[in-house]
């Protein structure tokens, strides 16, 4: 049998198998978190403080979840886009008694380095339990008057940067008091074993 | 019409060569660079996202399974091809849809960024290396699909919103588009200088042929006409052995008759001499006197031939000595002359002595029979050597010679007086030139008329090969 032959049969299988493959990419980017149902008003067990002047915005993310990493960019995005008119707490999840090297990743550096934001460990995940979350890059903003406004993620797919319904509708709130969205896909890792 | 039809079909026959030459060669650096990009996937995936994570529980992360397996099927098909067949144009087509999908592929393992989408550019750019612009478009289409599909499926995750404008994918393509345009643009002048560089090429390889062909049929009209000189010499040279061999049989043969007309015309004038009346008396001395002059110049003749055909070897011989030869030959006509014959000392040099003594022979006697009257004739001989030559000189006194004569004389039958005023046959200096040629030398005169002549001729120091008889 001649190679153009054998090339011309091969072809269309591989192309299913590409295309077999780029399905099961796409189709787990596309595919959200476990979800949680976050409490409608700022639970008043939590050891974090809303604030009584602008928006707070509770941010959970697993220190080693590489689908997080875009949301601490989308994050970076937010915050250059509110003019400080938000207060945001990025909570690390860990299990009891976590190894010292758990904290020690880039996600956690690079939200650290964010101008603004107060980075905290969630050891067992406790005001994670609290806040409904369930898996990395869930957010939680609530008004002044400690009422949800948005609960869910801020990026478009796991992992991925760019525009989003997330990002827009925090930005909306608190620049325009405007609620656009109440709810989005949470894209990432589970934060912690049921 | 038949050359232009020619220069045509060579300068496609270019193209398609020099067309196929860069599919080749871009096939296989897009080979490369699938290589090099599924190294790179694997790489990125294993520092972006090596694990996923569940709570204290991790797993290797799917993009590290993605970039090694889908991108190794990936990269198989089209390196494969770029291997196996070069050229083709569904090997380039298929790395064009190939290469798109590997920026999908790295967009995704880079979670989406930015700067990654420049990989689609950068894929066209390369693309159109190919210089075949519907590779381009195959590699648009592929674009536009992506967009599309995943648009209609998950439009959050392209155009970051949930329902999507349905044309939202064209906007997204139309840059694509913005770029092909550009690059489709250099592909068609790109072909277009190829095509203008091939035609050119197979000019010139026509004009080259066209000189070779010129070349190639004036070397054999120049080996014909070699060819022909060479006939032509060698008839020559057979026509004149012949002809010398003619002349030698001739004079030799014709002596015996004539020695028998001389015999009895001798004898008739001596029995009837005053007999007669005087007009027999005066034709029998002019049939005498034909006579002895017939024999000289048969004498002469024979002379002339036995040059060629009864050489000796060429040996050193004592030139002064041949001379003293030669002048002994002549004391006759010397002393009776009053001729004052002097000489320098000669050097010995390569020669047929007996030609050599024939040689001074005629060019003394040559310059005893023409004297001036009433002036005592000198005769002085030298040599010098010049130039790897031995130059002899016969310096005489005599009647001297106009310019005009001076390569007359050394043809055969040409005299410059008649012979009731100076005797002789026409042959002497034509049997000097001769033996002078056959010793590889050359022979001529310097003069004046009314002061005297000097003969000069020349003989190589070292004989010349071929010259040996």
């Amino acid at each position: 049998m001649k190679k153009r032959t054998i090339i011309y049969l091969i072809s269309p299988l591989w192309l299913c198998l590409v295309g077999f493959g780029m399905l099961q990419l796409w189709n787990y980017a596309n595919t959200p978190g476990k979800s949680g149902l976050a409490p409608s008003s700022w639970p008043e067990s939590s050891h974090l403080s809303l604030s009584k002047l602008v928006p707070t915005m509770v941010i959970f993310a697993h220190p080693h979840c590489p689908c997080s990493q875009a949301t601490a960019g989308e994050l970076n995005e937010i915050l250059a886009k509110v003019h400080r008119k938000l207060t945001v707490y990025v909570l690390f999840v860990s299990p009891k008694n976590p190894k010292e090297d758990w904290t020690e990743t880039k996600l956690w550096s690079d939200t650290k380095a964010i101008p603004g934001v107060q980075t905290l460990l969630d050891e067992g995940g406790i005001e994670a339990k609290r806040f409904g979350a369930k898996s990395s890059g869930q957010v939680n903003l609530y008004d002044v008057f400690g009422r949800l406004v948005f609960s869910g993620g801020i990026t478009s797919a796991r992992g991925h940067y760019g525009d989003n319904l997330g990002k827009s509708a925090v930005i909306s709130f608190v620049n325009d008091k405007k609620v656009t969205r109440s709810t989005t896909p949470v894209f990432g890792c589970t934060l912690y074993e049921d | 019409m038949k050359t232009e039809n020619s220069t045509e079909q060579q300068s496609a026959a270019f193209f398609q060569e020099m067309q196929l030459a860069v599919f080749k060669r871009t096939d296989h650096m897009f080979a490369g660079l699938m290589i090099a990009q599924w190294i790179f996937g694997i790489i990125c995936a294993l520092v972006v996202s090596p694990r996923a994570w569940e709570g204290e529980v991790s797993h290797i992360h799917i993009h590290v399974w993605a970039a090694i397996f889908l991108g190794g099927i990936l990269t198989a098909l089209p390196v494969t091809m770029a291997w196996l067949q070069p050229g083709w144009v569904f090997t380039r087509h298929l790395i064009a849809f190939t290469q798109m999908l590997w920026s999908a592929l790295l967009i995704h393992l880079t979670g989406g960024r930015i700067e990654t989408h420049f990989h689609v550019f950068g894929s066209l750019a390369f693309l159109a290396f190919y210089r075949d612009w519907p590779v381009l478009i195959t590699a648009t289409v592929v674009v536009a699909a992506d967009h599309f599909l995943r648009g209609w499926y998950w439009p959050q995750s392209v155009y970051g919103v949930v329902a999507a404008s349905p044309w939202r994918w064209l906007e997204h393509t139309g840059w694509v588009v913005f770029e092909d345009v550009f690059l489709i643009a250099v592909c068609i002048k790109s072909k277009h200088e190829m095509q203008e560089i091939c035609a050119r090429r197979a000019r010139l390889e026509n004009v080259n042929k066209e000189t070779e062909r010129l070349i190639w049929e004036r070397t054999a009209e120049l080996e014909q006409a070699n060819q022909l000189t060479e006939i032509q010499a060698k008839r020559l040279v057979r026509s004149n052995g012949e002809l010398q061999q003619f002349a030698y049989v001739a004079s030799h043969d014709l002596q015996e008759p004539l020695r028998m007309i001389s015999s009895y015309l001798q004898l008739i004038s001596k029995r009837y001499q005053g007999k007669l009346d005087k007009d027999a008396d005066e034709y029998i001395g002019f049939a005498v006197d034909g006579a002895v002059r017939l024999k000289r110049l048969i004498n002469d003749l024979l002379d002339y031939s036995r040059i060629d055909t009864q050489g000796k070897q060429h040996i050193e011989t004592n030139s002064e000595e041949v001379l003293k030869r030669a002048l002994s030959n002549l004391k006759m006509a010397i002393e009776e002359s009053g001729t004052v014959v002097t000489y320098d000392p000669l050097p010995p040099i390569i020669a047929d002595d007996g030609q050599l003594e024939r040689l001074f022979q005629n060019l003394v006697g040559n310059g005893i029979k023409y004297r001036k009257k009433d002036v005592s004739q000198k005769i002085h001989i030298s040599a010098k050597e010049s130039n790897g030559d031995w130059v002899f000189s016969v310096r005489d006194n005599g009647i001297g010679i106009a310019k005009e004569h001076f390569n007359r004389i050394f043809t055969i039958f040409q005299r410059l007086h008649t012979s009731g005023v100076y005797p002789g046959t026409g042959i002497g200096l034509s049997v000097c030139r001769k033996i002078v040629e056959n010793h590889g030398g050359h022979i001529w005169v310097e003069s004046e008329p009314g002061t005297g002549s000097t003969f000069y001729f020349s003989v190589p120091k070292k004989m010349p090969k071929g010259n040996s008889t």
